[in-house]
């Protein structure tokens, strides 16, 4: 790959991890606040800018520090090419609702469904779940909605 | 010189809207399963509305559309202004974001849910129309030339499934939307 294909796609990744780390600026021009990468990376305005402009990439150890603290992974800050691709992997949910679905799983498995099946199922339930920006209540009813298809299936 | 516009109606999700995302989960997503992972595709949602001008959606990401639908994002997303989706012409999602909420669909559609390529089709039918959305989680350069390029086959992806979910939607009310396949193929 090309230096400068690299060090740009590499700013179209900070972009999108400082987006959705929360900091946007609808008064910047990037659209991010770059007062945030300053204080993330302790490197002044102008070379952040020019990391947001794929004028550079940081350092090794730069790099690590800004992708830690962005919560993604700086093998994928530097050359991933999906977005927040260490995310998709990784699902985080309450213990609360991961007991809730368990539960109200648990008789899916005694019946003539593939287990395997089910495994997948649940697992995609759990991601959506994950997801969506509802209180444990309307949640729990998704839940029970979706787990009815599953059960009606024949 | 005149100049000719599509004049807005206004649409509003179906009642059944929430419940349909979910309640048909296991049946929808085996569907879709079918054609995920073909040109890179990730993410297939179908959304009909009626003459009484009422959305319903099956997806493939339910939680997608549950958060667009109710944060009441969806109304600074022309996939669902008939302004644009009556003129049938497909179009990226960045495309179709309401400038003064363009930064939120931004980061529900294409960063927290992880599609920075999506594109919207919509298809007329006689008396309704259906919207196909289908998204990447990848952005690499091979995927942005079957976005770019393969959209007839999008089309066609989009109406294989619509044709099994007829059954589904018909329940809810939507009759008389299968889709004569002169239109597209």
């Amino acid at each position: 790959m090309e230096k400068i294909e690299l060090s740009q796609k590499f700013a179209t990744r900070l972009h999108d991890s400082l987006i959705a780390a929360g900091h946007s600026s609808s008064r910047s021009a990037t659209g991010v606040n770059i007062d945030a990468l300053v204080n993330l990376s302790g490197h002044s305005a102008q070379i952040c800018r020019k990391y947001l402009r794929g004028q550079a990439i940081p350092e090794p150890l730069k790099l690590a520090e800004i992708s830690a603290k962005l919560n993604v992974s700086p093998g994928w800050l530097l050359f991933g090419d999906s977005p927040l691709e260490k995310k998709s992997e990784n699902v985080s949910l309450s213990k609360d609702l991961l007991h809730y679905i368990f539960i109200s799983s648990a008789e899916l498995y005694n019946s003539n469904h593939d287990k395997m099946d089910i495994a997948d199922f649940l697992i995609e339930l759990v991601q959506d779940i994950s997801q969506i920006d509802a209180n444990e209540e309307q949640l729990k009813k998704i839940i029970d909605l979706s787990l009815s298809s599953i059960r009606h299936f024949k | 010189m005149e100049v000719m516009t599509e004049k807005n109606i206004e649409v509003s999700p179906h009642p059944d809207f929430f419940e349909a995302l979910f309640a048909y989960k296991n049946t929808v997503s085996n569907i879709f399963k079918d054609v995920l992972g073909l040109y890179n595709i990730n993410h297939i949602a179908i959304t009909y509305i009626d003459k009484l001008n009422k959305l319903l959606t099956l997806s493939s990401t339910p939680s997608l559309e549950f958060n667009l639908f109710k944060s009441n994002l969806w109304r600074f997303d022309k996939t669902y202004q008939s302004s644009w989706y009556a003129l049938c012409n497909p179009s990226p999602w960045q495309s179709l974001y309401i400038l003064p909420h363009y930064k939120e669909l931004y980061q529900l559609k294409q960063i927290r849910h992880e599609y920075p390529l999506g594109l919207s089709l919509p298809v007329n039918t006689s008396d309704s129309h259906i919207i196909y959305s289908i998204a990447s989680h990848k952005n690499c350069q091979k995927s942005q030339d079957y976005f770019a390029t393969e959209q007839i086959n999008f089309y066609k992806i989009g109406q294989y499934c619509n044709n099994i979910l007829l059954s589904i939607v018909e329940k809810h009310g939507y009759d008389n939307i299968s889709l004569n396949n002169d239109l597209i193929l």
